[in-house]
């Protein structure tokens, strides 16, 4: 339910409709019957599920990774109401106080159960969401050693593999741990409180040669009027091939190319977009729009 | 230490690294129609019983695209593919198959594991009740709706494909998925839909339901 409330206020924010005050009557019944969500505590029962039909209330009780989804999923649209079932959540696995690193998961034999691993990996993510360091570091500790990060040195593929000896990487697992590598505060809640929708309009990057090459950044700075580029050392075969990409959204009678930190003419103009020749490896790319 | 510009931001080593895996995951071609068979790389075994299917794997494979898109605002075009190549295939059959063919109620309702009995169905109904997870699709109120977006329940099928639709969007400005496409596509249960009438459809229905939309008849979740 809180998924398809994120859903609506994705559409909302990039269509300028407005469907989330549906959602926003359905929370506030969420939090009031299913939630126990009261003066910014959780004062009571926590509903897993409700079935109209018998009815009844399935609570959360020990299986707090329950309570965890419900987190991930409505924090963007109510990052404070998130919070409260975050430190509540918390409370209740214990996870500040013991040794526990994960919900329903006090012992190491358990953590050998992947599903357990999807547990800790999203409130890794959450900590790391909400700047909660300490427990961040102890989850993150506990990750590097379990959850088998492993480098393809053919491909540059990185993948974790949980110390399941499969022919594929467990897709929800890695998703799961993927989140956590890109996560940074505040970052997930911004899709909808701070969506950048300026990038539609800014100088953006595009024909890069991927998988070959990849970007590690590529930003335009507004106040000063520049573009930052920065390739990846590349796929490990690849070093040292030519290569190029093109920048779209500028005037490339305007612009002058600073690569490497070294004034560059290793570009031409092309159907109004610029294109940068380099070779396959780490550089960078300053793009002035005088 | 990588090259790059002081003062702004990038992606890390292994979010690129994991970049790489996933392209070349969701550019794997493969079909997810009723006459095909998802890849075995997408993942259809964890989270059982309620998430052992493969679009779990491409929405939980989503959520990390925008995050590291928004590391690169100014390069978007491969989030952009992979997020295309899921919302491809989350109109296929294989998508929705837990609503398409867990039809009724669910026939090993007492034989399923001690765990599922302990955490996921009250003790009163053991034996007499569907696990979360099995959709029950046909069973009262609403009975047998073969369109997986259209149906009064299943609203973590169409709220996720919502999450995945405005990912993508939001990633590429790209309005693509706006124009009417065929879901399920299997003979009459083919169902037409965009992006926005998803969306309108799923606001009508929470406005009718104060309680909630079910997920899996007959269950309501706040997750």
């Amino acid at each position: 339910m809180n998924r398809a409330g994120l859903g609506l206020g994705l559409h909302d924010v990039l269509y300028g409709s407005d469907f989330r005050p549906a959602f926003d009557a359905l929370w506030d019944y969420a939090k009031r019957n299913y939630l126990s969500i009261q003066d910014g505590k959780v004062n009571g029962s926590v509903t897993m599920y409700y079935d109209p039909l018998i009815p009844c209330h399935h609570p959360v009780d020990g299986s707090s990774f329950f309570q965890f989804g419900t987190v991930h999923g409505v924090l963007p649209m109510y990052p404070d109401d998130a919070r409260v079932l975050y430190d509540d959540a918390i409370d209740k696995t214990n996870l500040r106080e013991s040794a526990s690193i994960g919900p329903d998961d006090a012992d190491s034999e358990k953590d050998a159960d992947p599903m357990a691993a999807m547990g800790r990996l999203l409130i890794q993510f959450l900590a790391r969401e909400f700047g909660d360091e300490a427990v961040y570091a102890k989850l993150k500790n506990h990750s590097e050693g379990h959850d088998e990060p492993s480098w393809d040195t053919e491909t540059g593929e990185f993948t974790w593999r949980f110390g399941l000896d499969e022919p594929h990487p467990r897709g929800q697992l890695n998703a799961s741990a993927a989140l956590v590598e890109a996560a940074e505060p505040g970052a997930y809640a911004n899709l909808i409180q701070w969506p950048n929708l300026r990038k539609f309009l800014e100088p953006t990057v595009h024909g890069v040669d991927f998988p070959k090459v990849c970007l590690s950044q590529a930003i335009y700075d507004a106040e000063r009027r520049l573009l930052v580029v920065t390739t990846d050392a590349g796929a490990p075969k690849a070093a040292g091939e030519p290569t190029t990409f093109r920048i779209t959204n500028v005037d490339p009678d305007r612009c002058t190319i600073v690569a490497d930190g070294v004034a560059s003419d290793d570009w031409r103009a092309v159907e109004g977009d610029i294109e940068v020749s380099t070779t396959v490896g780490e550089h960078t790319f300053v793009v002035r729009m005088n | 230490m990588a090259a790059m510009v002081r003062g702004y931001p990038a992606t890390s080593d292994r979010s690129r690294g994991w970049l790489r895996y996933l392209y070349r995951k969701a550019t794997t071609p493969d079909n997810w129609d009723k006459d095909g068979q998802p890849h075995p790389h997408w993942d259809d075994v964890s989270g059982e019983p309620m998430t052992s299917f493969p679009r779990f794997d491409l929405v939980r494979s989503s959520y990390a695209i925008p995050l590291m898109a928004d590391r690169t605002p100014a390069w978007r075009e491969v989030y952009g593919r992979i997020l295309d190549e899921f919302a491809m295939r989350y109109t296929g059959y294989w998508a929705a198959v837990d609503w398409l063919d867990q039809i009724g109620d669910d026939p090993r309702r007492e034989q399923y594991p001690e765990a599922w009995y302990q955490v996921l169905i009250p003790p009163y109904l053991r034996g007499k009740y569907d696990v979360p997870g099995w959709t029950a699709n046909g069973v009262e109120p609403w009975g047998l709706q073969m369109d997986p977006i259209g149906a009064d329940g299943n609203v973590f099928f169409k709220g996720d494909f919502l999450i995945v639709l405005g990912l993508f969007l939001y990633v590429t400005g790209d309005e693509k998925w706006n124009r009417p496409f065929d879901i399920v596509r299997n003979g009459a249960d083919t169902f037409s839909w965009t992006h926005t009438s998803i969306a309108e459809h799923l606001f009508s229905q929470m406005s009718k339901r104060p309680e909630g939309i079910h997920c899996g008849n007959t269950k309501i979740w706040p997750l």
